[in-house]
């Protein structure tokens, strides 16, 4: 049974890793906990647990172990004993130095010290994870080898990754691998959008919410059309990827010796545009007027709109400015080609955020069996879900593009495009697809009507749901839906 | 099962249909001698038509008080465990494509049936009441059933023939709303001049196909109709 180090167990990325790896039969874990050991196991254990690991199952059988240490400099001898693979995630994702010296001192000296304990114990493979920007590329073709130079306007995170990736290649040897895998962009998992931390492309996220928030306070602009410049190219891609896809291949990497090269661009080979993105987000805060320009920052003519959006940090430029695409060839070579990411999820994973209020609050995850009614989840999860499923699938006449509207809910509304008795696309907010008709109904009677305790016929007649658009599809289709919802209640709330 | 609203009583019945065993509801005051009989046939089953639909259970109870025994019924397949075995999944196919289902032949004999069980409780003039895709089913018993009377409410010739109505049939009263989205003012009105006297048009405006919060207003038109075909008393 191979023995594999693991560091960040506890970030973002790194307790999906955990649990990927512990779902593989022949694996022990010896995990890098950071002081107190205690503290940092608890709360390992919630992450975990919201993901659907038991944490305690797998202490039971001995495939996993904890050792208390932090890098540089808190790294006991003895941890590494044992170790046949390093998989090193721990990072500090700070753009700009702090007094501490990060991102420097977790990621160069961090590596570096971590590197010289695998000298002596004679680990036999190091997989880094670095970023897919590293060395701070704005533009061109990143291929999957060592970046030659840094960027001279990197930020200090891309570049202590590109010291750090320096230093791993220089521990590689005949017999010792090295593997440098860099990931895209990461945002929350496909199923929720969860995510447990919210910098990066959230900061955008965030912006476009700063931007709303102004708008909301102005009432006199049209908030579909607030003059917004925003740097660089529409047709620029923003390479994002889910957590759980990058965790599967971090794990797939660490745990074979395929023959690939020491570095792996870990990218979604057809990634959405800067424009893409722009729609997605205007349409989850309900603004629109943004437009692209090739005008070099910085700006002396900034207008407050600019300046709210611009407030939410260095990271709104770094996301929408770069033009950068990347080599494939290991994804090539697993057969890996489809887009990763598109509206739904995308949307998915800002709501996510949104409603964790970028990390101020904790939002932990329910699954279909939750008996608490959101119907964001259930719009967007529960109903994509279980659809296929349903009888309703096999209607392939059924097309028509629907609006529901969910009184007393904020920004309660969606779209939904069916075709052929197929789901084919799900937007939150009132300014996406034109919708053949709609219904309009009050939350809590759209609660009974969801758990089966009311049809919506019932709730049409009761003047408890409206119609608007096509009366007479809208009419045709609540047979429909109340034959999916006989199919597919969801659970009533308890109590 | 009796239920009792006031003076008025409500007796939930079985009636018997090709072999099936399906929901009926007849309301009757208790203190008056019903002088007609009403069977309310509602809207497509596939459109919210069951025996407690809006229109048809205050038309059911409102004639009930003005001394009509009024009976609405299910159809089969409406209430799922009646032992009928429609293809509920197809139906609902079929009906998103093409807005008719080879089924409503069925609940057709399904009202001939409750046409039956009616008469048999009651021996009075019967009026047939038919609402919505229900006209089309009550212009099919008119033939066989010589009604007192009948009364239509929101009829849509547009998408089904009612021939019969062109016959003599006993008087007639047509209730429809000006904002109809099946059929239009003008399309109705057409319709309406080619039916045969007697004949009553009664236009209650802004009401929509459905009557939401007007259905006292539906009933009220079909109880000052009945009334003026002698077929009920004075008015309470």
């Amino acid at each position: 049974m191979r023995t594999v180090f693991l560091t960040g167990a506890t970030g973002f990325l790194g307790h999906y890793v955990l649990r990927d790896l512990l779902r593989q039969d022949d694996v022990r874990v010896r995990v890098l906990l950071s002081p107190r050991l205690e503290k940092t196991q608890a709360r390992l254990k919630r992450l975990l647990g919201d993901i659907g690991l038991d944490l305690d199952a797998a202490n039971t059988s001995h495939r996993v172990e904890f050792v208390e240490g932090r890098l540089p400099d808190a790294l006991d001898d003895d941890s590494l004993r044992g170790v046949h693979t390093i998989l090193h995630v721990a990072a500090s994702t700070r753009f700009r130095s702090n007094r501490e010296g990060d991102p420097a001192r977790s990621n160069v000296e961090g590596t570096a010290a971590l590197l010289d304990a695998a000298r002596i114990t004679g680990v036999q493979k190091f997989v880094f994870v670095s970023t897919a920007y590293d060395g701070g590329l704005t533009s061109g073709c990143l291929p999957e080898s060592p970046a030659p130079a840094c960027a001279p306007d990197a930020n200090d995170y891309e570049r202590s990754k590109f010291e750090a990736e320096k230093r791993v290649l220089q521990w590689s040897a005949p017999d010792r691998q090295v593997r440098i895998v860099r990931p895209s962009i990461l945002i929350g998992d496909e199923k929720y959008g969860r995510a447990t931390s919210f910098g990066g492309i959230y900061t955008l996220a965030r912006a476009v919410e700063l931007l709303a928030r102004a708008a909301d306070q102005d009432a006199s602009i049209d908030r579909r059309a607030i003059p917004l410049r925003i740097v660089g190219s529409p047709q620029a891609f923003v390479n994002v990827a889910p957590v759980c896809w990058a965790s599967r291949h971090l794990t797939h990497i660490a745990l074979t010796d395929a023959p690939t090269g020491a570095v792996i661009n870990l990218v979604n080979p057809s990634p959405p545009t800067s424009d893409d993105v722009r729609r997605w987000l205007e349409d989850v805060f309900d603004v629109g007027g943004g437009r692209f320009t090739q005008e070099t920052w910085p700006w002396t003519d900034t207008s407050a709109w600019e300046d709210a959006f611009y407030a939410a940090g260095e990271q709104v430029r770094a996301y929408l400015g770069r033009d950068v695409t990347f080599e494939t060839t290991y994804l090539a070579s697993v057969g890996e080609s489809h887009p990763l990411v598109d509206a739904t999820h995308f949307q998915k994973a800002v709501r996510f955020a949104r409603d964790a209020r970028w990390g101020r609050s904790s939002t932990r995850v329910a699954g279909a069996e939750d008996s608490h009614f959101d119907p964001a989840r259930y719009f967007e999860e529960f109903v994509p879900s279980r659809l296929p499923q349903s009888s309703v699938a096999s209607i392939k006449s059924f097309s028509a593009v629907v609006r529901y509207v969910i009184e007393g809910l904020r920004n309660g509304e969606w779209v939904c495009r069916y075709n052929a008795g197929r789901l084919m696309e799900t937007h939150r907010g009132p300014n996406t697809l034109n919708e053949d008709f709609g219904f309009r109904i009050q939350r809590d009677a759209f609660e009974r009507l969801v758990t089966g305790r009311k049809s919506l016929q019932s709730a049409y007649f009761q003047a408890e749901a409206e119609i608007f658009g096509n009366t007479l599809m809208a009419l045709k289709m609540t047979p429909i839906i109340d034959t999916f919802i006989r199919e597919h209640p969801l659970p009533a709330p308890q109590g | 099962m009796v239920r009792n609203i006031g003076d008025i009583l409500e007796e939930r019945l079985r009636y018997e249909s090709d072999g099936l065993l399906l929901e009926a509801r007849l309301a009757y005051d208790q203190h008056i001698q019903p002088t007609c009989a009403a069977l309310i046939a509602g809207a497509h089953p596939l459109l919210g038509g069951h025996a407690e639909n809006n229109v048809a259970q205050s038309l059911r109870t409102d004639l009930a008080a003005a001394g009509v025994a009024a009976m609405t019924f299910n159809y089969r397949g409406v209430v799922r465990d009646d032992g009928s075995d429609l293809d509920w999944s197809r139906m609902v196919s079929e009906f998103w494509e093409r807005g008719t289902v080879p089924e409503e032949a069925l609940w057709g004999r399904d009202a001939q049936s409750a046409l039956r069980e009616l008469r048999r409780c009651i021996e009075v003039p019967v009026v047939l009441v038919g609402y919505s895709f229900g006209c089309w089913i009550v212009s099919r018993l008119v033939d066989c059933a010589t009604p007192a009377a009948v009364i239509c409410v929101s009829p849509n010739p547009n998408q089904h023939d009612m021939p019969a109505l062109q016959a003599d049939h006993g008087p007639l009263l047509v209730i429809s709303s000006d904002d109809d989205f099946s059929c239009s003012l003008d399309e109705l009105r057409c319709w309406f001049a080619d039916l045969p006297a007697p004949k009553q048009h009664s236009l209650i405006p802004q009401a929509e196909h459905f009557f939401r919060g007007r259905e006292q207003e539906v009933s009220a038109a079909a109880t000052t109709f009945l009334a003026g075909a002698g077929l009920i008393g004075d008015q309470p």
